[in-house]
C-alpha cells in the first residue's frame, strides 16, 4: 500500500528527474501530486478506483508511477516512452478485475 | 484473511471487492477520510455513527452485520455469513448519522472453497454447504 504522496519520488525518477538517493523539492512535489492526482481522477472517471489517495494497492502503484510520468514530461522536458500510459493503463486495469467464478449472476433488464 | 479498505465521504461510494475462502471467520476493517486528498491524512472518527454492512445472497435471505465504530471501523463475519451462499455475493455498506444514512462502500465478495482437496471446476466457488 502507498499514498499519492510515497509516489511523487518515484515518478520523478521514472522521468530521470532525480538521481536514487536525491530528495525532491517542494515545488516538484506540488508539480508531480497535482499530475499524479489528474491520474487518479482520470481512474475515477473510468470507474476503476478501488481505493482512496491513502492506501494505493500494490498493483497499481507502478500504474500511477508510468501514468504520472507520462503526463508530468512536458514541464520537465523530458521524454518519456509514449508507451507508459497505456503500459501504466493496462496494469491498474488488469488489477482490479475480479476473478472469474463459476456463475455470473445474470442481469435482466 | 482478514480486508482492510478506505473511503473517501466526499466521493459517491466507492467500489470494492475482495476474496475470501468460505468456513474462514475474517474481519473488514473500513478507515473513512473526509475527503479524497493527499492532505486528508486522519481518518474521520466514526464513534457516534451506525455502520450496517448489508449482504445479499441468491438463494438465501439477505442479512445485516453492524460494525464498530471508530477510527477504523471493523465488521467481523462469523461462520453465519455461510448462509449466503453463491460464489459472487453482493454487499454494501451503509452510514448513519442522525438521521441521515448513506452507502459509502459497496462490492462483491468473491468466495472460493476447497472441498475435494483438488480443483474440481465449479465446486470450487461458493459458500455451501458441506465444506
Amino acid at each position: 500500500m502507498a499514498t499519492i504522496k510515497d509516489l511523487v519520488k518515484r515518478t520523478l525518477q521514472e522521468m530521470q528527474v532525480l538521481a536514487a538517493g536525491e530528495t525532491p523539492s517542494a515545488e516538484d512535489e506540488e508539480l508531480v501530486t497535482s499530475k499524479l492526482m489528474s491520474v487518479h481522477a482520470y481512474l475515477r472517471q473510468q470507474g476503476l478506483l478501488r481505493w482512496t489517495t491513502q492506501d494505493i494497492p500494490d498493483y497499481a502503484e507502478e500504474g500511477y508511477v508510468l501514468m504520472g510520468a507520462f503526463i508530468a514530461q512536458a514541464p520537465y522536458a523530458k521524454s518519456v516512452p509514449p508507451s507508459s500510459w497505456s503500459l501504466g493503463l493496462a496494469a491498474i486495469q488488469s488489477g482490479v478485475s475480479l476473478p472469474a467464478t463459476d456463475t455470473v449472476r445474470a442481469e435482466y433488464f | 484473511m482478514n480486508q482492510s479498505f478506505t473511503v473517501a465521504l466526499d466521493k459517491p461510494a466507492g467500489e470494492r471487492n475482495f476474496e475470501i475462502f468460505a468456513g474462514d471467520d475474517f474481519a473488514v476493517t473500513l478507515r473513512a477520510f473526509e475527503t479524497d486528498s493527499p492532505a486528508d491524512i486522519n481518518p474521520v472518527d466514526l464513534s457516534g455513527a451506525a455502520l450496517t454492512l448489508y449482504v445479499d445472497g441468491p438463494y438465501w435471505p439477505a442479512y445485516s452485520i453492524v460494525g464498530v465504530p471508530g477510527e477504523s471501523s471493523v465488521f467481523t463475519f462469523p461462520a453465519a455469513f455461510s448462509g449466503c451462499r453463491g460464489s459472487r455475493i453482493e454487499y454494501r455498506v451503509a452510514l448513519a448519522l442522525g438521521l441521515s444514512s448513506s452507502v459509502i462502500m459497496h462490492g462483491t465478495v468473491v468466495v472460493k472453497r476447497d472441498h475435494y482437496g483438488y480443483p474440481a471446476g465449479f465446486l470450487d466457488y461458493g459458500w455451501w454447504w458441506p465444506l
